[in-house]
């Protein structure tokens, strides 16, 4: 091993373990009550599990429900709502003037010319289904 | 609760802007009926289609909320801008949206795309000879 060599690894050597040593030495800070001020009471177990755990949950749970109580809300509505449907509603359907729409007119299917045969030109509708 | 409050003043505005967006892009007519099908439904869809003011540039969009029915029957002059699958294709988001209940935001969305997919080609120059 030639000098410069084992100058460099002692350097490397100096290098990692110096702030190694002051760290291990360095002494825990003790804080310690100042004098003169009054020794406070030790919080319970149970005080540190409320605060530090419960005042979360608590806020968590509080905005879970503002988030959910409208479609919740909405949603019996809608129950509700169907359970009880019994009158159409139309948009736009026929009776409308043209270039204005009928301000949900309650038409009655039953009051149309149901029986009526189509518009041959009709018969040649498209469209689509669907079901859910 | 009577059939009125199923759709607050504020849905019907909703259906009623969707529906006049939809005919001023496409320039055709639009028509949703909310309520109890009488017999078969697709039937009764085309029967209610053919009672339109104009049936050829009609679309008819038919919601049953007790059975949980959707059609959507399109004139002939229609399905020359909106074929069958773009049809279906609006009929599936609406059909997401109402199986959570969801009927204004189903039949508005729905009704925009149909409109959307019907759009009328941009005209240039026809004032000139």
């Amino acid at each position: 091993m030639t000098p410069r060599t084992a100058a460099r690894r002692a350097a490397r050597a100096t290098a990692v373990a110096a702030p190694l040593a002051l760290c291990l030495a360095a002494a825990p800070a003790v804080a310690d009550t100042p004098v003169g001020w009054e020794q406070g009471e030790a919080p319970s177990a149970l005080t540190v599990v409320l605060l530090l755990g419960g005042i979360p949950l608590a806020l968590m749970a509080l905005i879970t429900v503002a988030v959910m109580a409208p479609s919740l809300v909405r949603g019996d509505r809608r129950q509700r709502g169907v359970a009880s449907w019994t009158e159409p509603q139309w948009f736009g359907g026929p009776h409308s003037h043209s270039g204005a729409l009928a301000s949900a007119e309650s038409v009655h299917p039953r009051q149309l010319e149901v029986g009526r045969q189509p518009n041959p030109l009709s018969r040649e509708a498209g469209g689509a289904s669907a079901r859910w | 609760m009577p059939a009125g409050e199923f759709f607050t003043p504020t849905d019907r505005q909703l259906i009623e802007r969707a529906i006049r967006n939809a005919e001023s892009v496409s320039g055709f007519d639009f028509s949703v009926f909310v309520g109890a099908s009488a017999g078969e439904p697709r039937r009764f869809a085309e029967q209610l289609h053919a009672q339109l003011d104009d049936p050829v540039h009609g679309v008819l969009v038919l919601v049953d909320p007790v059975t949980r029915v959707l059609e959507i029957v399109t004139g002939s002059a229609v399905r020359r801008s909106l074929d069958d699958g773009e049809v279906g294709l609006a009929a599936l988001s609406m059909q997401t949206a109402f199986a959570v209940g969801d009927f204004v935001s189903g039949i508005t969305t729905g009704v925009q795309q149909l409109g959307e997919h019907a759009r009328r080609p941009q005209m240039l120059h026809t004032d000139t000879p």
